[in-house]
Parts: structure tokens; sequence; C-alpha cells
């Protein structure tokens, strides 16, 4: 885990890291609370807990937010890399440890856009059910890395800006289904489908290790 | 024996780049000269192919080209992987190649005799006068 | 005994839309500097990008350091290592410092020295100050990322420098530098080190090629070194009056009002007998012009 963290730092900049990783996800973080402290989500539930709570619209729009967010940031730290013209890989191609080395850096990348998730969710766990919140936190994991294996694949930066737009349209939809799904069903779908952005997590986590690192040595797709 | 890295101390050499002359002569024409005058003992190593082409700022395959041409003459002969180092100049060889500077300058002279019209014994009588004049300093 | 060649290739295909790479043998000789000339679009970029590893997807094989395939190029260490690659733009990202691609370079390469990195900026004058941490690439001239590039392949313990047009986006002193580079890269370590670069602008290079490929169209038009293509090649020049009756004698030829000058062949050149002409040792340059010329005449038809 050290020598993963050590490429990672290696390739971004702390200027990203500063305001990326830490200065805006903190924001999103305290805007969450902030609203939902002032219980602004009285309208439209989803789920249903032991104490009457749930999770309200204010945290679908929040969701949306993040995804955009992330999507847009990553034109700064893997943007493009998939793409044929990127030269972005080209260094890491010239050495024998690139693939490695891209496997490390994109391992800590979706480590740490787990983690914010993961933290997106716990928040919302204060105030409502956890089932609720591991599904709201899974799915947006799993929307974000989803859409970046195929932005990647783009290295304009106005094409990225317009996938990340797409990807807030697609977050919406994915909200929207868990809603009814879990309005037909109860609470009895939201384990169901806790387990099932479980395991799209982690389909679509090691897909794209495999595909950047596949790239580097060479393989299409 | 040591490669030397570049020139000797103070040994000078002129390259000129638009001479008409081969560059690669006129480097082969300055060690066979300095070769020739004893100026390299028997057995000592010219400079490295690579650090000379650095020193003059020209190619490798220039340099090694005039190593090659001497090593022809049989002024040198290759170390494999150590370089060039000058064969001993036996009275034989030498002479060999002065008479050799002989021939070739006394062929021009004949050469721009014929140009002048000169005769044969006008020729003749002129190197016997520079002789004389030789003598006499 | 040991081989001469740093690379062999042996049958390279590529095709692009409108654009075929076909070499059926390169072979680069170890210990010198090779020099890969061509226009605009000749291949060289293509052929650099596949022998460095950058381009995968080709036919052929290749053989580096009289050891090792290109299929070990990928699967073990030693093949990168011993080799430095620059682009012809530049593989950093715009967004790295200095410092970052340093750390970067680091992690990639087991032979880099950042001592050594951080000397050559200085030396080079990468950046305002030659070495600032905080110098964004993005910052950067074309000519300092070059130098920044040459800087970080300098770096490291290589035996072979890949060099995609490293002159063009250099000042005429930074390119008389990048000769001594070469030079001395060439001399530390006597004949086990070789460089191959490419070039559109071959006078500038001129006093530091040993070896020369010239490409015209995908293909390997003429190659050899360069005292021999020296030879291989005259220079004459002649009367107008004879332009004509010499022309296709010569290998290319132009003429104007005071006379003709062209290239010829060697071998050929008895054929000029009874023309009053003069000759000359061509330059490398005059020869990569005619040969050149010569074959992207005859693609033409």
């Amino acid at each position: 885990m050290k020598r993963k963290l050590k490429c990672y730092l290696a390739y971004t900049t702390l200027l990203y890291r500063i305001i990326g990783v830490a200065l805006i996800p903190c924001a999103f973080w305290l805007v969450n609370v902030g609203l939902l402290w002032r219980k602004y989500g009285g309208i439209l539930r989803w789920g249903e807990d032991a104490a009457g709570t749930g999770i309200s619209v204010l945290c679908f729009t929040l969701s949306v937010y993040v995804v955009l967010y992330e999507v847009f940031t990553d034109y700064w730290v893997l943007g493009g890399c998939l793409s044929d013209a990127g030269k972005g890989l080209w260094y890491f191609r010239t050495s024998h440890r690139g693939a490695s080395v891209m496997g490390n850096i994109v391992t800590v990348d979706l480590a740490r856009r787990f983690l914010f998730c993961m933290i997106f969710a716990v928040t919302i766990f204060l105030f409502s059910g956890w089932k609720e919140s591991l599904v709201m936190g899974l799915a947006i994991y799993c929307v974000i890395v989803g859409i970046l294996n195929g932005s990647r694949h783009f290295d304009g930066f106005q094409r990225n800006m317009g996938i990340a737009f797409l990807a807030q349209v697609g977050m919406t939809l994915i909200n929207v289904l868990n809603y009814i799904l879990v309005e037909i069903a109860g609470s009895a779908m939201l384990a169901c489908l806790a387990a099932l952005y479980c395991g799209i997590a982690l389909g679509v986590s090691v897909l794209t290790v495999r595909r950047i690192t596949g790239r580097i040595r060479g393989q299409k797709g | 024996m040591h490669n030397l890295k570049a020139l000797k101390a103070g040994e000078q050499m002129r390259i000129l780049q638009n001479s008409g002359e081969p560059i690669y002569q006129q480097i082969a024409e300055q060690f066979r000269t300095d070769i020739l005058a004893g100026r390299y003992k028997q057995g000592e190593y010219l400079p490295s192919i690579r650090g000379l082409a650095r020193e003059l700022k020209i190619s490798v395959i220039t340099t090694m080209k005039a190593y090659e041409q001497l090593e022809a003459e049989g002024l040198v002969t290759a170390a494999q992987g150590k370089g060039f180092y000058v064969n001993a100049q036996d009275s034989e060889m030498l002479r060999e190649q002065h008479l050799r500077k002989v021939e070739d300058a006394l062929t021009e002279a004949m050469a721009a005799a014929e140009i002048a019209g000169m005769s044969d014994r006008e020729l003749m009588d002129t190197l016997k006068a520079l002789m004389d004049i030789r003598k006499n300093e | 005994m040991e081989s001469n060649y740093v690379i062999e290739a042996y049958d390279i295909r590529k095709k692009y839309k409108g654009f075929a790479l076909d070499i059926p043998e390169l072979k680069i000789p170890k210990g010198f500097a090779t020099a890969l000339i061509g226009e605009n679009g000749a291949g060289k970029t293509t052929l650099l990008n596949i022998l460095s590893g950058i381009l995968l997807q080709y036919q052929g094989e290749i053989k580096y350091f009289d050891r090792y395939t290109d299929r070990d190029r990928e699967s073990i260490p030693d093949v990168k290592e011993l080799m430095g690659y620059t682009a012809s733009g530049s593989y950093y990202l715009a967004q790295w410092r200095l410092k970052e691609v340093e750390e970067i370079s680091k992690v990639l390469f087991s032979g880099f020295h950042e001592e050594h990195f951080e000397q050559w900026c200085r030396n080079l004058e990468v950046g305002a100050e030659g070495w600032d941490p905080k110098q964004k690439v993005g910052s950067l001239s074309d000519g300092n990322r070059m130098k920044l590039m040459i800087a970080g392949v300098l770096a490291r313990d290589t035996k072979l420098l890949l060099m995609d047009e490293p002159a063009s986006p250099l000042d005429p002193v930074m390119r008389d530098r990048l000769c001594e580079i070469i030079r001395e890269y060439l001399t530390e370590e006597e004949g086990q080190r070789s460089v191959f670069f490419s070039t559109h602008n071959v006078a500038d290079m001129e006093n530091v090629t040993d070896y020369a490929i010239i490409m015209e169209h995908g293909r390997i038009v003429e190659q050899g070194f360069v005292e021999d293509l020296k030879e291989k090649y005259v220079l004459v020049k002649g009367d107008a009056a004879d332009a004509v009756r010499v022309q296709d004698k010569l290998f290319t030829c132009s003429s104007g009002r005071y006379g003709f000058e062209g290239v010829a062949l060697a071998e050929n050149l008895e054929r000029l007998a009874g023309c009053d002409v003069s000759m000359e040792r061509p330059s490398l340059t005059q020869i990569s012009v005619a040969v050149m010329k010569h074959f992207s005449r005859m693609a033409k038809g």
C-alpha cells in the first residue's frame, strides 16, 4: 500500500490533492450535513427505517452533483488516458514499470473515490437508516467509475465536460430507479440493491484497473 | 597503457570544414606527420576515437575512418576494444614512407614543369641549383 | 563475437489510412550516432515509436542489444531500463511541475538519478533559473520541454537513446549543444552506447551523424556510414550547355542559367565522359536531399 500511495502522490499534483481531494469534497460534506441538519428534506422520502426517517430528494440532488464533480475533475488526473492520441501514457510506456505504476495510481484513485462516496453515505446515515445510506453511497460510486471508463477515452476538455453533464442524467435515472424499486418492494429491496451495487462496484473497479494497465501493455479496448 | 582521453597536451590539430580535402584525410595526415616525426612513441595509443571526435566536434565515423587509413598504411594497429596504438616504425619502412613522399613531390614538380614548358634539362638544372643553395645555407 | 548492432529489426510493417510503413530490414550500428532522415510524413516517428515500445500494434520482429526480443522488451525490465526515449512533442503531463517529473521518473526507472536530473536541467537551462522545482511543464516553451526530456533520459543509466526530432524545437546554439551532448554520451562508455535520432533538417546534425538512414514514404531508400555515402555519391557541377545532355545520367540535377549542379553515383561517373564537369565530395545534407528528391520523383512516376 505504501508503494501504491507513493505512486499516487508522485503522479498527482499537490494543487489537485488540496483542492480536488480535500477542499471540495469537504465542502460537499458540509453542505450535505447543513441541509440535513435543517431538515429541509421533508418532502419525498425514500425508504423507511424504525425511526421513520429516510433519504430525501435533497440527498438525490446532492448525489447528482457529486457525480458531476467527480467525473469533471477527473480531467486533471487521468483525463484522456484511454484515448488513442493520449500522450499522457507514453512516458509510462517507456518504462517497464509503467503498467504497474499506473495500476497503483488508479487503485489509489479508486480507493479515494470509494472513501469519498462512503463518507457521503455516512453523512446520510446520521439522519436516516444505514441500508439506504449504503445503497446510496455504492450507487454513486458505481455511476462515477462506470462513467469514467467511458470519459477517459476522450481527451478534450469540452467533451469531458459534456460527459460530466450526461453523468448527472445517469445518476438521476439510477436514483429514480432505486426509488421506484424500493417503493414497490419495500425495505427488503434495499438489501438486494446493496448486494447488487456492491458486486457492480467491485467488478467495475477491477475492470478499471485492468483496462488502464492493459492499455499501457498495448492491449486494445 | 591507458587510452589517452584527448589530444596530448599542447598538441594542435586544425580541421578545416570547407577546405575541399576530406576531414578524415586531414586528420590522418596530421597523425601521419606526427608519427613519422617520432612525436608518438612505439606502442603509444592514439586518442580514443570518440574522445577525439568530441574534441574536434566531428562525427565518430570520420575519426574512425582516419584511423583505419593509418592502419591500412601500417602506421598503427587496432587493439580489440582498446583503440589504436603506434607500430614500431622500423627504419626500412620509414625510409619507404619518405621515399614515397619524395616521389610524390617530384612527380608534382614534373607535372608543373610540363605545363610551364620546361625541358627535362632545365628541370634538372633547377633541382641542382636548389640543392646548391640548400648546401650553402 | 559480439554483434555490432544495437537494434536489428526485420519485416516491420504498420498500416495507416493512406500510409504504410514497410521495412524489410533495419540495423542500427552499436557505438555510433545514427540519423533517421526523411521529410515530414516519411514515417520516422512511426518507426521510432515502434522501436521504443510506444506503438505496440505492428508486424515484425525486433532484436535489442543482440539479446532481447520485442516480447522481452515488454516482459523483462532490461530493455526499457537501457533505453531512453524522447518524443517529438512532450510526454510529460502539462500539469506536472519539474519536481513531479522527477518524482514520477524516480518511480518509473530504477536507473534514474535525481541529482543528475537537476544538474542537467541547470546545465541545459530548462527553466528560468535552470532548476526550479515549482515550474510547470505546461509553462515551458517547446524548446525547453525538449530539453527537459533530454535531461530526463540523460539522468538515467542507458545504453541507447532514441530521440524523435530532438533538434527541431531547439535554437541554433542549443542544437550545437545537443550535438556535443550526443558526442559526450557516446564517449563516456567508448563504443558501448548508441544514439538513434530522427531529423528532417540534416544540416544541424551533420557533424554528429555517423550512420544515416534515409526514409521516403514509409521505406528506407538509402543507408550507410556517412563516410561511405560520401564516396558513393559525387557532387558534379558543369556548364548550362551540358545540362540537358547529362540530366538523365545524374541521380538528381538542377540547372539554371549559369550552369547545373547535381549528384551522381560515383560508379556512374564514366557516363559523364566528354562533359566538362567539376566534382566535389558532397555533404550529407546534399546526399540526403538528392536521395529524397530522387525517390519522391520516382514515387510520383
